[in-house]
């Protein structure tokens, strides 16, 4: 298209453009105006709009995520989530026992001492305090040969599930009472539990070089026997072992 | 600018622009739509300090908010049967808008631009944020268009128009 025929095309274009259009019936700019202003009252303009907008969807998406929630912790029911001290508690300390039986009561339990070694001559007493706590009932009195007590929680057998048991000394007086029991026959079975769990007995022994270990036990079975499993360990739970005690002659 | 000038300039223009949004879409109805939303717009905080020529930014927000009515009504169309496009009664024996139907949207909406509003086309390419020479090809090409089409014709429409 060369320049004449263009500029010829543009002003035809125009002068088409200007005739029809402007012919064209408007309509009084107040019409626009009003029409504006209405929609101006009814959509309060741009930004502020914009940032109600966005405040009213952050409260409701809130108010979905705390509904959300509710029903979430309705539907798990009472947890440790809601009492946080049972989770703190299992978190930073381990369970005090691995048995069951330890979280829903007490575990019961033997402590006797001394638990040191001491070495008396022939005939001397040594007196020792068994503490029992949660248990009720009695308890045998007895003792093993610390010669032959690994002290690793298992006694020695004969390999008929019975600990061996020492005859070398003898238990003298029980929570202050004399009991007249020859040597030869330590063991007392079914010693009352008083009632605050302390049971004190002395011991001694005329066999020189005697090496023995008291033995405070439950006869769980109630046979007389400290029972023992295929391991060793003791069935009769519990028990409770006290310091050896080394019986020398006198010079 | 305050608020009373700012409402005397947009008086001043608001006929030609709705005459040329007119032209480019061939629509009343939809060219009065796109002038109210342009004229919302308009007042809009920060809106006038940034407009050199109010009938050229009329004319650009308005096309923008007819653009988005479009793409409603394609939606609306395909839930409704046999919906015809066709120029209004009125406007049918206009035959500046028989003649700008022929070309593209963009090169009707730069057609008007430059010769109805009478912008150059450094401020066509300012408004659409194109380049000055896009805006003269794409203007060129519907002069091309055009005088293709009424040479085929021959109906002698150029020299009566000149």
């Amino acid at each position: 298209m060369d320049s004449e025929k263009r500029i010829a095309l543009e002003l035809a274009i125009e002068n088409r453009l200007r005739a029809d259009l402007d012919a064209l019936a408007v309509r009084p700019y107040v019409y626009y105006r009003e029409v504006v202003m209405q929609r101006r009252a009814t959509q309060p303009g741009g930004r502020t709009f914009s940032v109600a907008r966005v405040g009213a969807t952050i409260a409701v998406a809130l108010l979905f995520a705390l509904a959300a929630a509710v029903v979430l912790l309705n539907l798990r029911g009472p947890s440790p989530a809601v009492s946080p001290t049972p989770i703190q508690a299992s978190s930073t300390t381990p369970p005090a026992s691995p048995t069951p039986t330890a979280t829903s009561s007490p575990a019961p339990l033997i402590n006797v001492a001394p638990a040191d070694e001491a070495t008396l001559t022939v005939n001397a007493t040594r007196t020792y305090t068994a503490t029992i706590t949660n248990l009720s009932g009695c308890v045998d009195l007895a003792f093993v040969d610390a010669n032959t007590y690994p002290g690793d929680g298992t006694f020695r057998s004969a390999g008929n599930g019975i600990a061996d048991l020492s005859s070398d000394a003898a238990f003298r007086s029980i929570n202050g009472t004399p009991v007249g029991v020859a040597v030869g026959t330590g063991r007392f079975s079914c010693i009352a539990i008083p009632s605050d769990g302390k049971i004190t007995f002395t011991i001694d022994s005329g066999t020189a070089n005697a090496f023995v270990r008291p033995v405070v036990f439950y006869d769980d079975p109630n046979n007389n026997q400290f029972n023992l499993d295929a391991n060793d360990r003791p069935t009769d739970k519990p028990f409770g072992v006290g310091g050896a005690t080394r019986f020398v002659p006198r010079t | 600018m305050d608020d009373q000038e700012w409402d005397d300039a947009l008086e001043a223009c608001y006929a030609r622009v709705l005459r040329a949004l007119i032209g480019a879409c061939g629509s009343r109805e939809r060219a009065e739509d796109g002038l109210q939303d342009a004229l919302v717009a308009a007042w809009k905080p920060g809106v006038r300090e940034q407009v050199q020529r109010p009938d050229a930014w009329l004319y650009r927000v308005g096309l923008r908010a007819i653009g988005r009515a479009r793409w409603r009504r394609r939606f609306e169309v395909k839930l409704t049967e046999d919906v015809r496009h066709e120029a209004e009664p009125s406007l049918d024996r206009v035959s500046a808008l028989e003649l700008l139907r022929r070309l593209t949207p963009r090169q009707r909406e730069f057609v008007v631009a430059r010769y109805f509003l009478g912008l150059s086309y450094r401020e066509i390419a300012e408004q659409w944020a194109v380049s000055v020479s896009s805006a003269t090809s794409t203007v060129a090409q519907a002069l091309a268009r055009l005088r293709r089409d009424l040479e085929k014709e021959d109906d002698g429409w150029i020299r009566k128009s000149v």
